[in-house]
């Protein structure tokens, strides 16, 4: 049994590369053909080259360090707020009928346009990206949480506060534990948002970080360097998915895969 | 029939204070702008240390009673007390065991089980000790570490037992705890559930779908009406203590109390099957 879904593991990454492969092949091989086609797509090859360049110029590491803490201090900062909020609405119902229709306002606003904004009370600094990527986790976070925290099975909460419990053992004991599996599945969304936010930010004015290394290629007409930009972007995210989800098997063991 | 029998449980002659009595109790359920009445005017009395059995026919009204129980409704009208004090909020030392396990579905079988414990802040030692007995009692010791999607059915319903007796309560509310089981699953964990009741000597009040397992197990066996639900009957079962849950179903006194109970029964299942078509 083991071996049946190992080896089809194997298959679906064998799968996967010879796809990629096919893929970066017809794309070399067209813009090789066609000088305009490059011109607006570049090429794998010439995208490898950039790259390497960065690597070797020594910055790469330090935009790509400063995109990290961004997300990082932006997705830390959702989350806590997030969880917060939640917890406010999902004890005091009054409360969340009162901001209801702030919450739900705020939410729809395509938060880009804040961006702006946010570096004019903040600065070109981090913490406006860190904002940026915040205001987009924090719904996420905390839509999820709150629906966490109140789909509880009844009579699990009947059972427990029979037991006597009080309502912190009741949100320590029942309600959080449960409420984790829905905040996961909130954060693993959250991961992109707050790249996304922190990388608009830096596109929208910054001195370094990745986004800002793609606005300027951008400036410069320069279609290699926005690849190679989004590249090192989805590897950022490849990575702290994989944490995540670690954390995730860590705190939420009993979901048995 | 509806003023006679219903107070027939009420032995006369008691000193103690009934573990449970529900005096005159309706309750109804308000759905929208419909009423649903569920319990009407129950009399019940309940001494201590008795095994009883609720039987009636579906949707009834017997999960009701038992949330009454609990205190997890309040009756619509009349009083429930338990013994002898007028019960207000929800019942304290009360183990309940709801037809869906509702096991924490984010703790080991151990934590489970020692949930009562912890919330009691019981010293670390006492709750190490009783949850290694209890583990050994349920035979879920190999499981301790396991989570209950891991678990099979009955072990589920173990450690539903187990977490509903380990912190000795005085009343016992069990909705239906074996009807997910399989016959030999079912017999088997009866009667680990009449060992640990005749140790422990709680008062039960059990809900069950069927006549034969609440024969097997009671001291006493209620009837109720259909919808909405009155005491219809009170039946004694005074058949021999410890009891064989599979053999004692081949006693010619078993099979007597089986048909009169059946007798009173029917009537109400046909009933409410025909209401509700
Ligand atoms: N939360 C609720 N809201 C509205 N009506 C309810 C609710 N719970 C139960 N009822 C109604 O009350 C009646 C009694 O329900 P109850 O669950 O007590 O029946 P029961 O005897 O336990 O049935 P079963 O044997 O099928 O479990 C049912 O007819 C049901 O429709
Ligand atoms: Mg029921």
């Amino acid at each position: 049994m083991f071996r049946s879904r190992n080896s089809g593991r194997w298959l679906v990454i064998g799968m996967q590369l010879v796809l990629a492969l096919l893929l970066l092949g017809a794309w070399e091989w067209s813009a090789r053909r066609d000088i305009t086609f490059q011109f607006f797509v570049s090429r794998p090859s010439k995208i490898a080259d950039k790259l390497w360049q960065w690597i070797t110029a020594g910055d790469l590491h330090i935009h790509a360090f400063h995109t990290t803490l961004e997300t990082v201090a932006g997705f830390l900062l959702g989350v806590v707020a997030g969880l917060i909020l939640a917890l406010v609405c999902f004890y005091s119902p009054l409360v969340y009928r009162v901001i209801q229709p702030a919450v739900d306002v705020a939410n729809a606003m395509p938060r880009a346009v804040f961006g702006p904004l946010f570096i004019l009370w903040f600065g070109l600094g981090l913490t406006s990206k860190a904002m940026l990527a915040a205001s987009l986790v924090l719904f996420i976070v905390f839509f999820g949480t709150l629906s966490g925290l109140q789909e509880v099975e009844e009579n699990v909460l009947h059972k427990v506060r029979l037991m006597g419990a009080s309502r912190l053992d009741l949100l320590l004991h029942v309600q959080l534990p449960s409420a984790l599996v829905w905040v996961f599945s909130s954060l693993r969304s959250s991961v992109g948002f707050a790249l996304a936010g922190a990388v608009i930010g830096e596109y929208m004015g910054a001195g370094r970080g990745v986004g800002f290394q793609i606005a300027l290629s951008q400036g410069n007409l320069d279609s290699t360097g926005v690849f190679a930009g989004l590249l090192v972007l989805s590897m950022m995210v490849l990575v702290m998915n994989g944490l995540l989800r670690r954390v995730e098997r860590l705190l939420t063991p009993w979901r048995v895969s | 029939m509806q003023t006679a029998q219903r107070l027939v449980a009420a032995s006369p002659g008691y000193e103690l204070p009934a573990a449970i009595s529900f005096d005159n109790v309706s309750f109804s359920y308000q759905r929208g702008d419909q009423t649903i009445q569920a319990l009407e005017r129950v009399s019940l009395q309940v001494s201590p240390g008795k095994f009883v059995a609720l039987v009636g026919p579906s949707g009834c009204g017997k999960s009701t009673l038992l949330h009454l129980a609990a205190g997890l409704h309040k009756p619509s009208s009349g009083s429930v007390s338990l013994l002898g004090q007028p019960l207000q909020g929800l019942a304290n030392e009360v183990g309940y065991v709801f037809q869906s396990d509702g096991l924490l579905a984010w703790k080991t079988v151990k934590e489970n089980i020692c949930l009562p414990l912890r919330i009691q802040r019981r010293p670390e030692v006492e709750v190490r000790e009783l949850v290694a007995d209890w583990l050994r009692r349920t035979g879920l010791a190999p499981f301790a570490q396991a989570y209950p999607a891991q678990l099979s059915g009955g072990m589920r319903k173990r450690v539903a037992l187990a977490q509903a007796l380990i912190h000795h309560p005085k009343l016992l509310l069990m909705d239906e705890p074996l009807s997910a089981l399989d016959v030999h699953n079912r017999a088997l964990i009866g009667s680990e559930l009449l060992t640990l009741w005749t140790k422990q000597k709680s008062t039960v009040l059990f809900v069950t779908h069927d006549l034969e397992e609440a024969i097997g197990l009671a001291d006493e066996i209620v009837v109720l009406s259909a919808r909405p639900a009155q005491v219809k009957a009170v039946y004694p079962i005074d058949l021999p203590r410890p009891r064989n849950l599979i053999d004692i179903r081949l006693s010619p006194e078993f099979q007597r109390l089986y048909a009169a109970i059946w007798g009173e029964l029917r009537g109400e299942v046909l009933s409410s099957c025909v209401s509700q078509s």
